[in-house]
């Protein structure tokens, strides 16, 4: 098979076939499934229904009503103007199940070119560098935590491949555009990928480095530092909460070791991954880490497998953060330094700049294989079968996916569009801020059935200090407090707000909570205005004022004074 | 097993309308120490619909799955699709009265059917369960690491020498 579109067509096809196994069962209901058991999903299909109603200023009236919640912290910008830009022809499920599965398809494509193109790997062994970027152990943590837009990352190996051309002696500065572009799409993906990609760059451009001064690196430079800048703008008109941490050396320290590859991580996924943390699973795959290994053996003289070799080895030590743990004993790693600096939990995650380890390690393995197989390819044709192998053995999937179907509450379905919404919620402690979001995050995403706004802000992992959250434990103080003066007060504060409904998921509630909760509704608002207990949970509505059609400019800015003043 | 110990006033009426109600079924374990014997353990469940429903987990091999006498008790729920649960465990020693070992809500990753495993845990006399994966039921947690380690280890030992076999086969031909 020597002409180049069957080999693309066998390639694609096959991580089609690979995808659709390892992402099993999303293939087989993506309008109605999730197949991520941690929250996220949740907000992401959140973000894809809200996009279409945004304006320029990036505000989003359906979340924090009635202050608004700025959007342009949102963790994708990519899947935000994708969500734009289709302006509600897509379904937001399918189009969010269309980014876990497409997305390692892509990926793994990209990394597959990159290995022929830049390395002259010969096909099919270039398929395994494909195979260990595009289903790697971190992509598999996306996929489980519901980041699927950070499954989308085909701009990494095509950012490596456009970097190798413009640091390289026939450089065009064709190759600094589309450097800066695919840098610029990498740091649109997520905030992780842009440093994931600046890592990248930073390390393939240093192997030449008397070719930076000219015009390609150049022009590259100048458009991603206008593109850097820009982002960095944008960050800071964001709100500053980012989550319910605090900042200390102790409090630093622990952030960035939950969010680092352990050694235990890398080598197989632990049972608990799903129960602790956020289904971290940075598993390398055995026959990508030996093939690599084997590399300086087989691969001599060959053109920037060295580069690439110590690329992986220093982005893998500094994603394990900033502790190593080896047979019980903790020792200080890189990244230890940053635990004395309070602005260091901002980098929650160092373990998310992993893919540019599996992109160098995979395309190294690759080049490794190639050069195994040159004397007799059928003896080493194992490889590709154990790298597949690596694939859902070594990161657990698909027996790690969840089957949850994403049907809305039929409470939420026959609600009118106007008047804000309270989904009330219980208190939660530090240690409970998984439950928060996951709670938080389900109340959004039935938002695409009801269309009301909703007090709680739906992005963001601070749950704790927000307006809505006041609001919400000022709701519960009073329910459970049995003063029918401060519950007058409360209806009429409630109503000046412009909120027609609250919502109640009474099992979330101690059962002693319930009924003093559902009582003290019941003096607000009268009967429940619906009642479900479809969809995996029972939903109890409560209508405090009739739904009324109104001058929604001019209302809103009293609602919004009100709220101030409740504040 | 499962009994219907009666629902709130706002829990009547409450499944969707004109829609086949989802039916999921659950398993629930308590792995208790080596050589730790209950008397009674049971996990007191909530459903969507509000019926609180006493789960009885045994050890006598009567539940499907379980093996006797293996310090595993088990115990199952079916019911409607649940999300989330609150569960309440509780555990009876010989001759003592029953004790809560814990409390909260439970979140549930399939539709159709989950499994829910705790360990007892003795934290100087006081007796508490943590939650803890399905998968590692019937051996201690550091037996059942080593398990998870072993296999993959061996995994890696073959591949290593099937590559190293690859290698010195290139560096024999000419």
């Amino acid at each position: 098979m020597n002409r180049p579109w069957a080999q693309n067509g066998v390639t694609l096809a096959l991580y089609a076939v690979i995808a659709c196994a390892w992402t099993w069962p999303l293939i087989t209901d993506p309008t109605g499934l999730s197949v991520s058991p941690q929250f996220d999903a949740y907000s992401l299909i959140w973000l894809l229904d809200e996009a279409p109603r945004l304006g320029w200023d990036m505000v989003s009236h359906g979340s924090a009503w009635p202050i608004g919640h700025g959007l342009v912290r949102v963790d994708s910008f990519l899947a935000l103007a994708a969500a734009i830009s289709l302006r509600g022809l897509v379904d937001p499920v399918l189009m969010a199940s269309s980014m876990a599965l497409l997305g390692p398809i892509l990926s793994a494509w990209a990394a597959e070119r990159f290995a022929a193109h830049s390395l002259s790997v010969a096909w099919p062994w270039s398929l395994i560098a494909g195979l260990c970027y595009g289903f790697s152990g971190l992509m598999a943590t996306a996929l489980l935590e519901g980041h699927y837009y950070a499954m989308v990352t085909p701009w990494l190996p095509l950012l490596a491949m456009a970097t190798l051309l413009a640091t390289g002696p026939r450089a065009r500065p064709i190759h600094g555009v589309a450097m800066a572009v695919l840098w610029t799409l990498c740091l649109l993906t997520t905030a992780y990928c842009g440093l994931a990609a600046s890592l990248l760059v930073l390390g393939l451009s240093v192997r030449a480095p008397r070719r930076l001064l000219r015009q390609p690196v150049l022009l590259a430079g100048g458009l991603m530092l206008v593109a850097g800048v820009g982002f960095t703008w944008l960050y800071l008109q964001g709100d500053g909460a980012s989550g319910d941490t605090l900042s200390s050396a102790v409090t630093t320290s622990r952030i960035l070791e939950a969010g680092s590859a352990s050694v235990a991580d890398l080598a197989l996924v632990s049972p608990d991954a799903e129960l602790i943390g956020h289904s971290i699973s940075p598993v390398l795959g055995w026959t990508c880490l030996l093939l690599f290994l084997t590399a300086p053996l087989v691969l001599k003289n060959r053109p920037h497998t060295r580069t690439l070799v110590i690329l992986a080895v220093v982005v893998l030590v500094i994603s394990m953060g900033p502790v190593v743990e080896i047979a019980g004993h903790r020792l200080p790693w890189i990244l230890a330094p940053l635990t004395r600096m309070d602005w260091a939990s901002a980098f929650r995650f160092p373990v998310r700049l992993m893919p540019v380890a599996y992109l160098c390690m995979g395309s190294v393995a690759a080049a490794a294989a190639s050069a195994l197989a040159a004397r007799a390819p059928l003896l080493a044709a194992p490889l590709l079968l154990a790298t597949v192998v690596d694939c859902f053995l070594g990161v657990g999937l698909p027996a790690r996916t969840a089957r949850l179907p994403l049907d809305v509450p039929s409470a939420y379905r026959e609600l009118p569009p106007q008047g804000g919404m309270l989904e009330l919620l219980p208190y939660f402690t530090a240690n409970d801020v998984d439950d928060a979001l996951f709670m938080r995050n389900l109340a959004c995403s039935y938002q695409r059935s009801h269309h009301k706004p909703l007090t709680h802000a739906c992005l963001g992992t601070s749950v704790s200090d927000s307006p809505g959250r006041a609001l919400n434990d000022y709701v519960i103080e009073v329910c459970l407090d049995d003063s029918d003066q401060q519950r007058v007060q409360l209806r009429k504060w409630l109503v000046a707000m412009g909120i027609s409904h609250v919502s109640l998921r009474p099992l979330l509630f101690p059962s002693n909570d319930r009924d003093p909760l559902h009582g003290c509704l019941e003096e607000l608002a009268g009967e429940p205005h619906a009642t479900s207990s479809d969809g995996g949970e029972m939903v109890v509505i409560y209508e405090l004022i009739e739904p009324m059609d109104w001058d929604a400019s001019g209302d809103h800015a009293l609602y919004h004074a009100v709220f101030m003043e409740f504040l | 097993m499962l009994s219907l110990l009666g629902s709130p006033a706002w829990a009547s009426e409450t499944s969707g309308p004109g829609e086949e109600p989802v039916q999921q079924r659950l398993l629930f374990r308590v792995v208790a120490p080596p050589g730790v014997v209950l008397d009674q353990a049971t996990a007191m469940v909530e459903r969507p619909d509000g019926r609180r429903i006493p789960v009885r987990l045994s050890d006598d091999g009567t539940e499907p799955g379980d093996l006797s006498w293996d310090g595993v008790y088990v115990g199952y729920s079916t019911g409607l699709f649940a999300r989330y649960l609150p569960v309440e465990l509780s555990v009876t020693f010989p001759g003592e009265a029953r004790m809560v070992v814990h409390s909260g809500i439970e979140r549930i990753e399939d539709a159709s059917s989950a499994a829910l495993t705790w360990r007892l845990v003795d934290l100087d006399g006081a007796w508490y369960a943590r939650r803890t994966s399905s998968t590692s039921v019937g051996f201690e947690e550091p037996v059942n690491e080593l398990v998870g380690l072993a296999a993959s280890l061996s995994w890696a030992l073959f591949l290593a020498a099937y590559i190293s076999w690859l290698l010195v086969r290139r560096r024999a031909d000419p």
